[in-house]
This record gives C-alpha cells, sequence and structure tokens, in this order.
C-alpha cells in the first residue's frame, strides 16, 4: 500500500522509473500471504510441533515412550502392520488403477466418460459412507459371503480383519492412483508403441519394453500418494480393522480419547509424521518433483523435468520376454482390455449402490439382500438426532468456505505475483503441507493444544482446524487460476494509476472468479466431509454430520446411514446431470449466436 | 476521480468482508457458548441402546421436572481419560455412570466431589453406598453365543477359552476388569482365591484366545458387530445382550454361570460446572418409578429395597446379584484391589491389546 490514493496522478508515473524495466511484477503482493501463514503455522504446525515434543516430556523427561512404544513388540507390530497394510492397498490399488488409467486416456469416448464417473463417483463419497458399503458387503451376512454358501462354502470372516481394511483402503485411494497414472499417460502418444510394434513386438511385448517404462513417473507419484495417505488412515481401519486390522492412527485415537496417554499418543504421532515426512523427501531426492506438485496429484511436471529412462533393467526384459511369448500365443489380442477395464470401472462404482436396498430394510441388520422393506429410516434421518448434525456441519463449511477462500486467494496471489522467492517457495510449502501431512496426526495436535484453550467441542474449534485442511485446495485451485492470468492487465491497469486494491477488485477477481468459486467449493465440501478431525474435536456440545454418521456406524447399527449414501448419490447425480444440461445449453447457444 | 472513488469504496468493501467474517465467527461462538438459557448437565455414560434406554427410564422424566437440559458423553469407561481430564483441569462432566471397578479407580485417583448421602435411603444393600457415589443399580456381564455359530452353548469361563470345541469369533470390550479374573477361572483357579489377581498367568491364558478374540473400543461397537454376526460368542453387558436379543438381528442366548456382577453407581467429578443440578439427578434415579423403568429397559436389578421386595420370583429370576441367578462362578470384583492396582494395570492390558 505505498501508492496515495488522493493523488495518483502525482505516483503514477513513479514506478516504471523507480524499476527501470528491470522487473515486472509490482512488488507488494507477497504480504497478502501473511494471514494464511500465520493460520497455518499457529493452528496447523504449531500444535503438531508441540504435540511431538509431548513424546519426550510427558509423563516425565526422557524417552521412555519411545522404549515403550518400539521396546514392545505390540506396538513394533502395529508400526509394521500400518506400513504393510497401506503398501497392500498401494500395490492393489496400482493393479486396479493401471488398466483403468489406460482405458480413460486411450479408451473410447464412452468407456473414457464411465471410467470417469466411475472413479470420481466414489472420491466425492464420504469416507465414512463408503466404508459403511464395505461393512455391508464383506459382511458375515453380505453378498460375498452369501455367494459362498451358494457354493456350499464356509462362511468367510473379512469384517475385522486386515483383509477389510486393505480392500477398503485400495478403493479409497484408487482415485489418487489413477489421476497421476492418467496424467502422466496422457503425455504420451502412440508413436513410439506403433514404432516398436513395425519392428516386430507384439502387443504385449510393446507395452511391457515401451510404453510401461514412459509411464514409471506416474507409477512413482501414484505409489507414493497412496502409501503416504494410507499409512495415516484413520476412519476405515477404525471402523473395518477391529482389534486385528488397526494401525498407527486408531492407536494415536485411543491413546489420546481413551486412555488420556499423551505420551504415548505423541511418540506414535511423531514416528507416523515422520515416516510420511521420510518417504516425501526421499520421493523428491529422487524425482525432483515438488511438494506442490505431487499434492497436486499431477505427474505430468515428472514426465517433463525427467524423461523416464528407457533402459528397465533385467526384470523388464525377462517380462518383456515373457510378453512376447504371450503374444505368440495370440492372448492378447482382440477387446479384451476394455472389456477389462470397464469391469472394474463397475466394480468401483458398484459398493455405492448396495446401500440402496439397505436404505429400504425393515430391520437393523445389515443383511444383504435384506428380510422386508420398509421406508422407517428414511423418517428416521428426518428428526433432530439427524437434522442437528447436518445443520451444524452446513454452518461450519459456510464459514470455512468463506474464511479459505479468502486467505487462501491472498496466499495464491502471494505465491504467483510475489517477488520474493524464498517467501514464495515457504508459503506454498506450508499451505500444501496439510494436504499431505496424516491428518490424524494434526487432529490429535488440535485436540491436544485445542483442550487448553477451551476449543475442543466447539464450532469454532472445528472451524479453525477445518481451514487449516480447506486452505491447500483453495491454494492450488487459485494458483493455476492465476498462473494462466496475463499479468499483463494488471499492469496496464497500474500504468491507469490503478491502486492493489482496485487491480485486484477491477482485474484479478473478475478474471480468476471462477477459480475462487470452485475453490471456496472445494473448501465447503472438505469440510462438510471431514471426518477425523470431526471425530477427535467434536463430542457432546457440537456434533457434525460425518462425527453422528461415525457414531451410528461404531455404535448403533444404524440403516440411516445408507439413506445419506441415498442422498448424497442423488444429489451427486443431479449436480452432474444439471452441469451437463449447463454445459450443452451454453454450448448451443454459443454456437447459435 | 474515478479511482479515488473506486478505492474508498473497494476499501470499504474490504471493510465489510473482514466485518462479515467476524460476524460470522461471532455467531459461531454464540451458537456453541451460551445459547441456551436452560440450565445443562453433561453425563458420561456408554452410548448406543444404552444411552437411549437411560434418557428414557432417567433423564427424560427428570429434565421435564426439573427443566435441566441433559447432554450425553459416551466416555464411561475411560477410566484413564477421566482422571486425565480431571487432572489436567478441563473437567467438563457434571455426573458419571461408573461401575464399581471404575469407582474404585476414580476414588484412588481422588477425582470425585464426596456426596450428601444423608438423605438418601432405603438401599437394599446399604454398604455399597460411599462418600463419593450412590448405587442406582446392579449388573452383570454375562457369557453369550450366537445359536446359529455355536450349537451347544457356553457353560463357564473354560468353554469360552476351549477354541478346539468350540471354534468361532470371540468378542469382548476393551476392559480388563472381569476379562483377567475370567482367564484365571478358566485356568483352574477357585472363584474365592482369585484376588490378588496373578497377572501373568492371567494374561498367558488370554494369549491362547488372542487369535481368536476381536476386542472392541465400547459396548456399542461390540454390540454392533454381534448385531452384524461377526461374532461366534463371547463376554458383555447382559443388557446389551437383550438388546440383541430382542431386536431379532442374529439368535443370541446367554447364561448365568459365570456372570460377574457389579454395583452400577452415579459419581460427580471435581471441577464439574453444575453439581447442585448433578446431584439432583442423583436424587431422582432413585424414585421408584425411575428404578422400574431401567430393570424394565436393561433387565438390571434395582438398588432400592422397596422396589426389589416388590418383584415376582420369575422377574427375579433373571435379574443380576438375586439368589436365582447365584452360580458357583458368579463373582463380584474385588474394587480394593482394582483401586491400588487399576492404573498399572490398564497400562499393561493397553500393551497387551496392541501385541
Amino acid at each position: 500500500m505505498t501508492t496515495t490514493p488522493t493523488i495518483p496522478d502525482a505516483d503514477r508515473p513513479a514506478p516504471a522509473s523507480r524499476t527501470g524495466g528491470r522487473r515486472h511484477r509490482p512488488r507488494g503482493w507477497d504480504l497478502s500471504a501473511v494471514p494464511a501463514v500465520v493460520v497455518v503455522a499457529v493452528i496447523f504446525v504449531l500444535p503438531v510441533a508441540i504435540l511431538c515434543l509431548r513424546s519426550v516430556t510427558e509423563p516425565t523427561f526422557g524417552l521412555d515412550n519411545f522404549t515403550r512404544l518400539l521396546g514392545h513388540s505390540g506396538y513394533v507390530d502395529s508400526i509394521v502392520r500400518t506400513i504393510l497394510i497401506s503398501a497392500a492397498s498401494t500395490v492393489l490399488a496400482l493393479l486396479l488403477g493401471y488398466p483403468i488409467a489406460y482405458q480413460m486416456v486411450h479408451g473410447g469416448a464412452w468407456l473414457r466418460t464411465f471410467l470417469t464417473v466411475a472413479i470420481m463417483a466414489p472420491y466425492l463419497t464420504s469416507i465414512l459412507l463408503r466404508s459403511f458399503s464395505w461393512l455391508v458387503i464383506l459382511g458375515r451376512q453380505g453378498p460375498v459371503n452369501k455367494l459362498l454358501e451358494q457354493f456350499g462354502l464356509e462362511p468367510v470372516a473379512m469384517v475385522f480383519t486386515p483383509i477389510a481394511v486393505v480392500v477398503s483402503l485400495s478403493h479409497y485411494l484408487l482415485p489418487l492412483m489413477i489421476l497421476p497414472l492418467a496424467a502422466t499417460m496422457r503425455t504420451i502418444g502412440d508413436s513410439r508403441t506403433r514404432a516398436a510394434t513395425s519392428l516386430g513386438a507384439g502387443p504385449a511385448q510393446a507395452f511391457v519394453r515401451v510404453y510401461l517404462p514412459l509411464t514409471k513417473p506416474g507409477i512413482q507419484a501414484g505409489s507414493v500418494l497412496c502409501f503416504v495417505y494410507g499409512i495415516g488412515a484413520f476412519v476405515i481401519p477404525a471402523l473395518l480393522g477391529g482389534s486385528k486390522g488397526s494401525m498407527l492412527g486408531s492407536l494415536i485415537h485411543s491413546a489420546i480419547k481413551q486412555s488420556g496417554d499423551y505420551g504415548l499418543a505423541s511418540a506414535a504421532a511423531l514416528v507416523l509424521g515422520a515416516l510420511v515426512l521420510g518417504i516425501v523427501l526421499v520421493f523428491q531426492r529422487l524425482t525432483g518433483m515438488s511438494t506442490t506438485e505431487l499434492a497436486g496429484r499431477s505427474a505430468t511436471a515428472a514426465t517433463r523435468t525427467r524423461r523416464a529412462k528407457r533402459s528397465g533393467g533385467r526384470i523388464l526384459r525377462l517380462a518383456g520376454r515373457a510378453a512376447g511369448g504371450l503374444d505368440r500365443l495370440g492372448v492378447t489380442r482382440g477387446r479384451r482390455l476394455p472389456i477389462l477395464a470397464a469391469l472394474l470401472g463397475a466394480l468401483v462404482l458398484a459398493p455405492q449402490f448396495i446401500v440402496i436396498p439397505i436404505s429400504f430394510a425393515s430391520t437393523k441388520a445389515l443383511v444383504f439382500p435384506p428380510v422386508g422393506y420398509s421406508t422407517q429410516w428414511y423418517a428416521e434421518f428426518f428428526t433432530a438426532s439427524w437434522l442437528d448434525p447436518l445443520g451444524v456441519s452446513v454452518r461450519i463449511a459456510l464459514v470455512v468456505a468463506l474464511i479459505a477462500g479468502v486467505l487462501g486467494t491472498l496466499a495464491a496471489m502471494a505465491v504467483v505475483r510475489g517477488t520474493v522467492n524464498g517467501w514464495r517457495s515457504l508459503t506454498s510449502t506450508l499451505m500444501m503441507l496439510p494436504l499431505l501431512f496424516p491428518t490424524v496426526v494434526a487432529a490429535a495436535g488440535f485436540y491436544a493444544e485445542f483442550e487448553r484453550v477451551g476449543l475442543v467441542d466447539t464450532e469454532v474449534g472445528i472451524v479453525l482446524a477445518h481451514v487449516t485442511l480447506a486452505l491447500p485446495f483453495v491454494f492450488s485451485v487459485v494458483s493455476a487460476g492465476l498462473r494462466s492470468l496475463n499479468p499483463a492487465y494488471e499492469r496496464a491497469a497500474a500504468s491507469l494509476g490503478a491502486s492493489r486494491t482496485v487491480q485486484l477488485r477491477r482485474i484479478v477477481l473478475p478474471l480468476i472468479a471462477p477459480s475462487i468459486v470452485t475453490a471456496s467449493l472445494f473448501a465447503f465440501l472438505t469440510s462438510f466431509d471431514e471426518s477425523t478431525v470431526a471425530i477427535f474435536l467434536s463430542g457432546v456440545h457440537v456434533k457434525t454430520l460425518p462425527k453422528r454418521i461415525f457414531e451410528a456406524l461404531s455404535l448403533e447399527t444404524n440403516p440411516t446411514v445408507a439413506v445419506i449414501s441415498v442422498f448424497v448419490m442423488a444429489c451427486a447425480a443431479v449436480i452432474w446431470l444439471g452441469y451437463a444440461l449447463f454445459r450443452r445449453i451454453t454450448r448451443t447457444s454459443r454456437s447459435t449466436s | 476521480m474515478r479511482t479515488h472513488l473506486d478505492v474508498a469504496r473497494g476499501r470499504r468493501r474490504v471493510g465489510a468482508a473482514l466485518t462479515a467474517v467476524v460476524v460470522a465467527l461471532g455467531g459461531l461462538t454464540a451458537c456453541s457458548g451460551g445459547g441456551d438459557e436452560k440450565a445443562s448437565i453433561t453425563y458420561a455414560g456408554f452410548g448406543g441402546t444404552y444411552e437411549e434406554a437411560v434418557k428414557a427410564a432417567l433423564f427424560d422424566p427428570y429434565s421435564k421436572e426439573s427443566d435441566v437440559k441433559v447432554l450425553y458423553d459416551s466416555s464411561g469407561s475411560d477410566v484413564a481419560k477421566l482422571v486425565q481430564m480431571s487432572k489436567s483441569g478441563s473437567m467438563t462432566l457434571d455426573l458419571i455412570d461408573a461401575e464399581d471397578s471404575s469407582l474404585a479407580q476414580f476414588i484412588a485417583a481422588d477425582i470425585l466431589q464426596p456426596i450428601d448421602t444423608s438423605g438418601l435411603d432405603g438401599f437394599a444393600d446399604p454398604n455399597a453406598v460411599t462418600e463419593y457415589s450412590v448405587p442406582w443399580y446392579t449388573f452383570s456381564r454375562n457369557l453369550f453365543w450366537n445359536k446359529d455359530q455355536v450349537a451347544g452353548g457356553l457353560d463357564s469361563w473354560a468353554d469360552l477359552f476351549d477354541t478346539a470345541r468350540i471354534p468361532g469369533k470371540r468378542g469382548m470390550v476393551a476392559l480388563p476388569w472381569g476379562i483377567l479374573e475370567g482367564a484365571l477361572i478358566a485356568d483352574g483357579v477357585p472363584v474365592d482365591q482369585l484376588y490378588p489377581l496373578d497377572l501373568d498367568r492371567a494374561f498367558a491364558k488370554l494369549d491362547s484366545i488372542r487369535d481368536d478374540t476381536i476386542f472392541f473400543p465400547s459396548n456399542g461397537d461390540l454390540q454392533n458387530a454381534i448385531s452384524q454376526g461377526e461374532i461366534a460368542l463371547g463376554y458383555g453387558n447382559l443388557a446389551r445382550i437383550k438388546s440383541i436379543a430382542t431386536s431379532g438381528a442374529v439368535p443370541l442366548d446367554y447364561t448365568w454361570k459365570g456372570a460377574v456382577l457389579s454395583v452400577q453407581q452415579l459419581v460427580i467429578p471435581k471441577g464439574a460446572p453444575d453439581a447442585e443440578d448433578a446431584f439432583n439427578a442423583i436424587k431422582f434415579s432413585l424414585k421408584p418409578e425411575v428404578q422400574t423403568a431401567i430393570m424394565d429397559k436393561l433387565g438390571y436389578t434395582p438398588s432400592q429395597k422397596s422396589v426389589l421386595d416388590g418383584l415376582d420370583a420369575k422377574t427375579r429370576a433373571d435379574l443380576p446379584g438375586t439368589a436365582e441367578t447365584a452360580s458357583d462362578e458368579t463373582f463380584r470384583i474385588d474394587v480394593d484391589w482394582w483401586a491400588q492396582n487399576g492404573a498399572d494395570v490398564l497400562k499393561r492390558w493397553q500393551d497387551w491389546l496392541h501385541a
């Protein structure tokens, strides 16, 4: 705010002469990141740092908590199990995700649309609702076991074992695998594969020796993302894992909320946080991809910066030879892959629909298909027990969208239009941190620190925590919008005497308004959908909808959750159709005008 | 001139936006803070169907009479957490529903307010009343089984530990009291020689069923899992077992053999925001109609002698703590032992659970 608004004419020539054409960007946007940086530093980083410190100070100063955590075979098992479950889920996500991503990029138009819907629809559904679907599907009275019984086999216990956790977790992680994979595949034309085929390679051999190595950056980015998110999983193991499939997140939760054992909880949180940061740092060192790019779930940058090496090593050569064998047998010809991908897509989408019959069940039991039908659960949803939490969630999400929208936009301005490089990279790292850092660790930090200042079980506490979780989305969406905006407009306005506020209001904001709206919508959904922090922070006085659903899932077998799933699906379908219709109308009107 | 106006307007708009944020935050504080004119107490029970029953039997009539709103928390069995809350000065609860082993640990940790029990009488067992607590019913945890999955049923703690003869997933709530005693009984320790508990022996016995057992964080989780048919047999609160049996989700049966008896008490923690209304609720819980309602809804034994004496033999035959349901293996938890050792055992129990 160096310009004096009262005498714009006198001030106008000054910037040009001061900069002397050396610098093209106007100075001053850097400071606009301050509010967002302060919020993330104070509300997110500080509590986590204090929590980590408590691991050596509570109950007495020393490494007691770590000797307990790492010296006791039980807790070591917990850590190892967490890593194994996450790794297994990542591998499963890769195996399922690769053919889907391939067809999403190279398949026919219809298949592409279908797969996009199949992947994005679960992605937009609450993790709680998806866990509920799996609870029904994998349950002892669910369709899988019913099918086994049909074949005269013994029912298999899957719920409350690691099996249920791995299945559900890989389903949850699938989009995180597919998006970077598809982004990488889009950059690969089919010319190289064609060249290989023309040199005599069969389809399988060309794929293994040429295509697969080219998609390595996408595989790496997707795997790291999945693994990192898998390690920090909390809701899925808490609902589906039981004591055998429990992971570090559940350990942290029970230590804090049930035993009040902050020392052990913080030691476990530190191990989990260090694991995630370690993996991300190693990945960055190896691939040169930044945190922002990784969290932005785009591997295109990696493809650009570092073309995958062609040499695949001995394993790849062996695999190539095996693929050649398959080609000679003739099994790889024909249209098997699109069908496989379509089937996989249907498999990903199917769990969504299992809840429809359950929502009409006449009994509380989660039997599929239900014994009888009724609409009682729909009636139950329209009682205060569910509508009150819904109201709380909407209110919190609106405030979060507003605050995060403003703070995130300002931070994006600082990073895209700012001039101080160190500050810009610090800002963008801080803004993306809440996205990559395990939410369960952050939630434990929020709880421990908010407890001291009386913010636990208050709406303000949840809003503050949710703002930090929503900022990464606002920041990345608005940054992308700003990058595509030519700074020449602002320079032109500045040269005509517009102050920074005027530039922002009359030039920048109107032009990036769509990005800001999208970003705020993301912020709203992030808060509305958020379960981990809500489970830690809400309680008696404040109860958000996800917390209510979590209670219903863990404490009462309650098909009302299925009703909510149905409503969410209906809303998503309406929005989707509305959007498609809107695009069609605008396209027709544009073409006719 | 145009720019001049714009800047002024722009500033005003920024100001307006900031005001909006402040007002929104202020509104939130108002909503979550003192929005209610009515007095309210926060009660820590156990959630789920138990909470529904207690709400209907005790708190709804109490709120109607006293105009005090009751808020529900489900951390009643989280002894260590409640002690930590009290010690750190962040106690938000007014009334805690405590079984006798929890009560003993609360007293040992010195987190309870003394209650003036001089005006309260008519207890079937006056010895159960303490300086800090008022008994309101006697309950039990029983061995149960899913009739579809366990044909013969259970007769003793030894059966629960006999995975060769009775295969199937066992389910229990992850609370050590009762389970450690049960493990020792299954290992051949006579009921009258349980205390002091031989912890090494108890944990060794528990190791033998670890792979076949799921320990749940709360009664609600266990009830949920049984209702879904995931649990074949186990040990759980009688009211929950009965609730599942009546819901018809799965065919469930239970035995009085090996049942663990406990007196359920209402207590007021130190630092409770509204101790006075909490005490009024305690007094209300002793009314004959509340005591009868609790018996009807939960199947537990009233603490008031007048109510107990009015019951017929048929009702008494299915109530915890009556002569009709007593058996060789029925036992009460030694609260003095748990008061002294509870905190250490809980820590060892947590470590064992995560193994």
